[in-house]
């Protein structure tokens, strides 16, 4: 690493450590903190200063707790979602808003592709925000595009997959069938969306199968690139397959300088017996190292609120619909806990639904009646609907909560009218319940569910303001240097990391987000605006990939 | 652009369903031991499977191969991927088998025997846990998952039946007829004939306001029994003050003041009393009621 020791001059350093809250200069050695302060403070190191940042302001890098690698992967496909977003160069792709401007970027890509067998895969399609319903990416639309190149479009919900006429064809779809999903027109028509486990299979056999969680080095340096834009340092895969393979992929782009970020993997643990799931965390545990970090395990209780499958307690969804799925049966989920638990691995658990977090705070407390292990730091995640009697139990328990309060905006409108309605969605993503019954706090993106962008998560939970405008929950505000403790110091906690990353201490590592504002200074309304002049990493500046929108 | 579905040789696509505990591991160790055929059996975990050292032939990754020809295939690097092997070495087998997780719902997996035209559709069995079947059935975390299982069934197979006494048996078979029109196996230690568990022919699904209520909003049930008879018209003035809330009543009653065995049979709120076969070894009552509240369900016996 080219990092030499020095010391870096800023217009203000936010430092999230008590003892110096702010600081204009920092020294680092060695990948290190070596001091905080003034520049009286610094005068005894007889160090360079660097004055590149003399006019940012620094922060802790922020730390993504729960993102998925695989927001590096979705951008070698076309991108189709409602909202502008910045791929890993930097390129802004504006939000595809209408069925005349997605064919317009789909036929841009298909003509980029050379070979005709190549199948064209576009990811987070959103219909549901289109003004004009009548006029979707039905098959029939998708064949202006091509007429014998198989198009897969993924629908931003992950459940639902709309193709072309050819890709229908080639995976044995047709009118004659009469299964689920398979969605026809009024006159018995295909109309290319396919809803339900076999359909989707059936294509995915013909495209291969795409965004279904894999990691490559080249994922993992585009999911760096991401992260290096928006200040992040540390971040997340909360549903790693930590086979050989993989761990071969985390472990060169830990090793690798030209990744400037550090990883932290939990081991999905669905696809493994417990048996099995403990002796691979024994395993990655050794891999680890300073830009890797392994070793707990991540376990899905239900499915989500907005696609009606996250398990809801009485009186369940607003507009009456069936209550969700369990992702593991009830009694195998405690299995699952009490076993991992006991093993010592850190849990982390999935739990969108009221009635899901119900089910854990009961399983959990059985567990650690029976098995008490301090400093266990197993968190809820999303954790969308807790309730206040749920806050207690968290915090009796010893949990941490990491909070989806990206939902608030892009989805906070339909959670008033349609899934939980207004009197709950108020209380949705309650931040400063937590934080007023002490359960430590995060705050998460889950991209690329949503896109990785701190400043921005940081901004749903300070406003709580949704797409059209409307706030969800005064009440459940949280200032901004709350939202920036839960995105720093707060989400290192929820990683067993915050001894090593998530403020600006002596001893931790030099990583830093290098902001061109300070975001304490700018109004609550325009934490979300402020730019990103990039990061530092264990001492060494690395610059954010700005370029000029453009169609493409 | 409709195609013809029939091609030359099809082979059999079974899914098995069933909840966690309810005994398909026994089940597909059965299979697999008596197998005269060359089974590919996809399973969530093999890790559980009882498997002769003598009969492995190869274990590879997620994959086992048997001497008789039988391969046992792991879900774990998911679903897609696992069937996606045995689909592409197909005319190795002459059946496919996959146990759904206890969370699926079976008929979704047998859709893709559907579409593909190099599968053939089979019924799809369901194994039920003779002695739990009652209390998950109104569980609120998984009861409506239970229902569902069991209305989508070709077959249902009781397993663990021996552990039931005489009473509990009649008992879980009126509530099963409740609920499902499926022909109903009783077994231990999962052994079922392959040929009965294989060969089944899917049938047509009727919509019963019953299981729509199950899956919406759960459904409790009660049996309420004792082994002396009782006065009959005590009786009839208990069935007359049961709640409306209580949507199917079935059971067998002897009474002080009438000869013989009868069956008693409640659907919403009209009921009924027909004679039944004497010889039984009911010597009081026994019967089942299904309701929309607990609270609505009588817990003691007929006063």
């Amino acid at each position: 690493m080219s990092e030499t020791a020095k010391i870096f001059v800023a217009r203000k350093i936010l430092t999230l450590n008590p003892d110096c809250p702010e600081a204009t200069h920092v020294a680092v050695r060695e990948g290190r903190i070596l001091a905080v302060g003034t520049a009286e403070e610094m005068a005894g190191w007889n160090l360079p200063v660097d004055h590149q940042f003399a006019d940012k302001v620094l922060l802790p890098g922020f730390v993504e707790a729960h993102g998925h690698a695989m927001c590096g992967e979705s951008w070698r496909y076309t991108y189709l979602g409602f909202d502008d977003q910045y791929d890993p160069a930097g390129q802004c792709w504006p939000g595809v808003q209408n069925r005349q401007q997605a064919l317009v970027r789909l036929q841009a890509a298909d003509a980029k592709l050379t070979d005709p067998k190549t199948p064209l895969i576009a990811w987070h399609y959103d219909p549901i925000f289109w003004s004009e319903q009548g006029q979707l990416l039905d098959c029939h639309a998708l064949d202006r595009v091509s007429k014998t190149r198989p198009i897969l479009v993924m629908h931003a919900s992950g459940h639902v997959i709309n193709v072309n006429s050819a890709l229908l064809a080639m995976a044995n779809l047709d009118e004659s069938l009469s299964v689920e999903g398979l969605i026809k027109d009024a006159n018995g028509r295909l109309t290319g969306e396919l809803r339900d486990l076999a359909t989707q299979f059936a294509v995915l056999r013909v495209v291969g199968n795409p965004l279904i969680g894999e990691v490559d080095l080249d994922i993992l340096q585009q999911y760096a690139r991401l992260a290096t834009n928006v200040g992040v340092t540390t971040a997340s895969e909360l549903y790693a397959s930590l086979d050989d393979e993989s761990l071969q992929s985390y472990r060169d782009a830990a090793a690798s300088d030209a990744i400037p970020l550090r990883f932290y993997a939990a081991q999905n643990a669905e696809t493994l017996s417990i048996e099995q799931g403990i002796e691979r965390l024994q395993l990655a545990r050794r891999a680890c190292n300073e830009k890797l970090h392994l070793g707990s395990c991540k376990l899905i209780v239900d499915g989500s609120i907005q696609s009606f499958t996250a398990r809801l307690a009485w009186p369940g969804y607003h507009n009456q619909a069936a209550n969700g799925a369990w992702k593991q049966p009830p009694q195998l989920m405690a299995q699952m806990i009490r076993e991992y638990h006991q093993a010592g691995v850190q849990l982390h658990i999935h739990v969108n639904g009221d009635q899901a977090t119900e089910l854990v705070l009961d399983i959990l407390e059985d567990v650690l009646a029976d098995a008490p292990r301090a400093d266990h730091r197993h968190t809820l995640q999303h954790c969308q609907m807790a309730s206040e009697a749920q806050y207690r139990r968290m915090a009796r328990l010893g949990l941490c909560v990491n909070l989806f309060s990206n939902h608030l905006y892009y989805w906070g409108d339909q959670h008033s009218a349609l899934t939980v309605g207004p009197a709950r969605a108020k209380r949705m993503n309650a931040a400063a319940s937590a934080l007023r019954h002490g359960v430590p706090l995060a705050i998460h993106s889950d991209a690329p569910v949503t896109p990785l962008n701190p400043l921005f998560s940081a901004w749903c939970a300070v406003n709580r303001t949704t797409r059209s405008g409307m706030i969800l929950g005064e009440a459940q505000k949280i200032t901004v240097p709350q939202a920036l403790h839960a995105l720093t110091l707060g989400a290192a906690y929820t990683l067993k990391l915050d001894h090593l990353v998530g403020s600006i201490e002596v001893g931790k590592f030099a990583d830093f987000a290098v902001l061109e504002d300070d975001p304490l200074k700018v109004a609550a309304q325009d934490i979300k605006d402020i730019s990103v002049w990039g990061t530092v990493l264990a001492g060494v500046p690395h610059r954010a990939a700005k370029e000029q929108a453009s169609e493409h | 652009m409709s195609t013809d579905r029939v091609t030359v040789s099809q082979v059999p696509f079974t899914v098995i369903g069933g909840f966690l505990g309810a005994g398909k591991t026994s089940l597909i160790n059965h299979l697999l031991a008596s197998a005269e055929q060359r089974y590919a059996v996809l399973v969530n975990d093999f890790g559980a499977l009882n498997i002769d050292a003598q009969l492995i032939r190869e274990h590879q990754g997620d994959t086992i191969a048997l001497a008789n020809g039988c391969i046992c295939c792991s879900l774990a690097a998911g679903f897609s991927k696992g069937l996606g092997q045995v689909l592409d070495n197909l005319q190795s087998f002459d059946h496919v088998i996959v146990e759904a997780s206890g969370i699926a719902d079976p008929a979704r997996i047998q859709d893709i025997a559907r579409i593909e035209p190099r599968l053939e559709t089979r019924g799809n069995p369901v194994m039920l846990d003779a002695r739990q079947l009652m209390q998950q059935a109104q569980d609120p975390h998984i009861g409506s998952l239970i229902h569902q299982q069991i209305a989508a069934a070709d077959l249902l197979i009781v397993n663990k039946y021996g552990l039931l006494s005489d009473t509990e048996r009649r008992t879980l078979t009126h509530f099963l007829e409740q609920l499902s029109e499926a022909p109903l196996l009783y077994t231990d230690w999962g052994k079922v004939d392959a040929d009965q568990l294989l060969g089944l022919i899917p049938r047509t699904h009727a919509s019963d306001p019953l299981v729509a209520e199950a899956t919406n909003h759960g459904l409790f049930n009660q049996v309420i029994s004792a082994p002396e008879p009782v006065n009959f018209g005590t009786f009839t003035a208990w069935a007359e003050t049961l709640s409306d809330d209580i949507l199917r009543g079935k059971g067998l009653v002897r009474f002080t003041d009438k000869t013989g065995v009868w069956l008693w049979q409640k659907v919403g709120t009209q009921w009924r009393l027909t004679e039944y076969n004497n010889d039984i070894s009911v010597t009081g009552y026994e019967l089942l009621l299904i309701g929309k509240r607990k609270e609505s369900l009588p817990c003691c016996s007929i006063e």
